[in-house]
């Protein structure tokens, strides 16, 4: 074998082993890297191109250029389903979350911790189908028990599921109940991060629980609510599963969201290009929306 | 066994065989036959419908018969047990290239499956000499879109259900209503004003005057039953048409006093046969569908059914039939025993087999009504065949166009709400509708 000049010997070798290393870096990280390619990028890239088509799901494909989006935008439904779907997110999401706060902090020193965050958690580990089914009977305005209970004082309630004004603060309700668990720990977690210390210096400072809370907790609690204020509204965006148990869209697209009205198209009226079109358009409102709270973050979210 | 492979004339015979099997495989590949397994292979064949477990089980015993006739095919039986998760799974297998054989469509999406190029015609093997089920064979008003334009056959009907009133008899009689519909009928005397009366009088005692449903089979049949049109020239005139107009008005009064209520606003679990079972309904519109669930929770005294009343002095006018269809994938390798499949399944005796012992459909080919009639259940089912024989299924009109089926019934839920202004929801339904005749 032959070897080179001493001292270049080394240097070689090393090289060998980080180009081996490399390999098999890659080797470990090819599966992983295919599942992202076949059921992420491909399905993606497609989407994206099937926007610019008019297809059937079976037919051939035709090239539309602009079309699908131009129609999608001046049609009725769609604009319902963004209008929905903003509302729903304003509902859900400053609620949702503060409500969340409020409990996590209510549990946080109280003895039985876990059981509270199990208790809370449980909604979130049911299925959606099987909590919307739950909420179906609760809300109906014939047989339905809140209903029930509101007649016992008096009142006449709406038909919540039915009635255009009441549908979608109805299911906003559902989700934030659904979804209460999951922020509740996410936010638990953060407050464990709080430094006792720190509260406890700023109370010998003369300050009343009221501003340690706003002045010293809430600031360092800010990457968790950042964290938990940008997935809450992706998940808003992306609202499909309680929609199509409880509502079906209606009544008259009252309750109609975005991803409804993408499966609606591709499903019901077998127009798979305007559907990729609606798609590519939430994409870029979630992207957009998280992108300004990226840049906002800055005011507001203290990392040290 | 000589064969022409290893005959003394081997050379001659083998192109003769080659020369065979080519003019075979051309046939085939420009469709002049349907592809067939070899004769010695077992085809194995995936077929889909939707259904309750009952339905299912009862299709799984025909599946079972059917492989000890056939020992040369397999059938796998994969459901999709929800309805409105079928259709969209169906697509995305069919546009997959992986879609069943032999499947069902439902009448609200046969028109555009027929029209989209992935189903096999039909026509000729209907026609055919090893065909049970000739077009003829079929009660005509059942095809719709099932039917192209051009006269194709893309589908048959495994069966049907005519829509008919349920009858509660002791919900009526606690309501105080002392006449029987049936025999109103049979008098000539089951009116709108006659089935108003009954409706108020239970609405007065508390309870749901009727559960009806917005859909084809109730909305167009309460059309007819005035006497009016839904389309005519391949024209949506249901919303000028006087007739029409006043049968969706009637609807819209029904539902704005209660006596009317659309099952689609009932939570799962508390439907119409829920409410007819528990008697806070006195009618609820179905079709045989009920009768297994109804059977085994109220005594044969208690219900009973009817067509549904009318104005125009006729005993029965045509009656909406919910149908599915069942259909063969075009690209199936096996499209002879798909269709074979098909064919028994949709015949007289396979119909027989399956609705026997209080089945959940009525027939819907001719000389298989028995099974209807069997054990006076309910008391009048003779009006499932009289409802069957006028019946029409959903328009081809509508089912051609994806989505406008939904989209008609979405335009009438304030109308089955008895919200709005329900002129101006008939005049936007029109706009609607005949809007989207015209894009297309």
């Amino acid at each position: 074998m032959s070897v080179g000049k001493a001292g270049s010997g080394q240097p070689i070798a090393a090289s060998g082993r980080e180009r081996s290393d490399r390999l098999w870096a890659l080797l470990f990280v090819l599966p992983q890297a295919i599942g992202l390619l076949v059921f992420a990028l491909v399905p993606l890239v497609f989407s994206f191109v099937l926007g610019f088509m008019r297809w059937d799901g079976l037919g051939d494909k035709a090239w539309v250029g602009l079309a699908n989006f131009q129609k999608q935008l001046g049609d009725p439904e769609f604009r319902a389903a963004l209008r929905n779907t903003i509302v729903f997110t304003f509902l859900t999401v400053p609620i949702g979350l503060a409500l969340a706060l409020l409990v996590a902090l209510g549990v946080n020193k109280i003895r039985g911790r876990m059981v509270y965050r199990a208790l809370y958690f449980a909604p979130v580990v049911t299925s959606s189908v099987a909590v919307a089914m739950v909420w179906q009977y609760l809300l109906n305005g014939r047989f339905g028990l809140i209903n029930a209970w509101l007649r016992r004082f008096g009142m006449d309630p709406p038909d919540w599921l039915l009635d255009t004004r009441f549908v979608l603060p109805a299911i906003a309700l559902v989700t934030i109940w659904w979804t209460l668990g999951l922020n509740v720990v996410i936010f638990l977690a953060g407050l464990q991060n709080v430094p006792v210390p720190i509260q406890e210096a700023a109370r010998i400072d003369g300050a009343n629980s009221w501003r340690v809370f706003r002045d010293v907790t809430l600031p360092i609690l800010s990457p968790t609510i950042f964290f938990s204020v940008v997935i809450a509204i992706i998940s808003s965006l992306q609202t499909f599963d309680q929609i199509f148990v409880l509502t079906n869209g209606g009544p008259l697209d009252a309750s109609r969201t975005l991803v409804f009205h993408i499966y609606d198209l591709a499903f019901r009226d077998f127009s798979f290009g305007e559907s990729s079109a609606v798609a590519l358009i939430l994409f870029v409102l979630t992207l957009g929306v998280t992108l300004v709270q990226f840049w906002g973050q800055r005011r507001w979210v203290h990392y040290d | 066994m000589t064969t022409p492979a290893n005959s003394s004339h081997g050379m001659l015979d083998r192109r003769r065989l080659l020369a065979g099997a080519a003019a075979v495989g051309a046939a085939n590949a420009f469709g002049l036959g349907p592809r067939r397994a070899a004769a010695q292979e077992k085809a194995s064949l995936v077929w889909s419908t939707w259904g309750t477990p009952e339905e299912l089980k009862r299709v799984e015993e025909f599946d079972t018969e059917f492989m000890k006739r056939h020992p040369n095919i397999e059938m796998k039986l994969v459901p999709i047990p929800s309805y409105s998760e079928y259709h969209p799974k169906i697509l995305t297998q069919l546009g997959a290239g992986q879609g069943p054989d032999v499947f069902y469509v439902g009448d609200d999406n046969i028109g555009k499956f027929a029209e989209s190029g992935a189903l096999l015609d039909l026509t000729d093997l209907l026609k055919g000499p090893d065909s049970q089920t000739k077009p003829d064979d079929f009660f005509p008003g059942l095809w719709g879109a099932a039917i192209s334009k051009d006269g194709r056959y893309f589908g048959v009907t495994n069966d049907c259900n005519p829509q008919v009133l349920w009858i509660n008899k002791k919900a009526l009689a606690e309501a105080g209503v002392t006449d029987d519909p049936v025999a109103l009928r049979d008098a000539g005397k089951w009116t709108w004003d006659a089935w108003g009366a009954m409706l108020d009088k239970l609405v007065a005692a508390g309870k749901t005057g009727a559960v009806l449903e917005n859909w084809f089979a109730d909305t167009y049949t309460l059309i007819k039953a005035n006497g009016g049109e839904v389309y005519k020239d391949g024209k949506f005139v249901a919303s000028d048409d006087p007739k029409s107009v006043a049968a969706l008005k009637f609807i819209f009064d029904g539902a704005k006093k209660k006596a009317i209520v659309n099952s689609d606003f009932l939570p799962e679990g508390q439907g119409q046969d829920a409410l007819f079972i528990a008697g806070l309904t006195g009618f609820a519109s179905g079709g045989r569908w009920f009768l297994p669930t109804v059977k085994d929770a109220m005594g044969a005294a208690d219900y009973d059914i009817v067509t549904w009343p009318t104005t125009t002095g006729q005993p029965v006018e045509p009656t909406g039939v919910a149908t599915s269809f069942m259909v063969v994938n075009k690209n199936s390798k096996h499209q002879a025993e798909a269709f074979q499949f098909l064919t028994e399944f949709a015949s007289k005796d396979g119909q027989l087999f399956r609705l026997q012992g209080g089945g959940n459909a009525v027939p819907s080919i001719k000389g298989a009504d028995e099974v209807v009639l069997e054990g006076n259940l309910p008391a009048h089912a003779k009006s499932f065949l009289d409802a069957r024989d006028t019946g029409f299924v959903e328009p081809a009109e509508e089912t051609r166009i994806a989505g406008l089926p939904q989209d008609v019934i979405k335009a009438l839920e304030p109308l089955w709400m008895g919200q709005g202004d329900p002129d101006q929801i008939i005049k936007s339904l029109g706009e609607m509708v005949n809007g989207r005749l015209t894009a297309k």
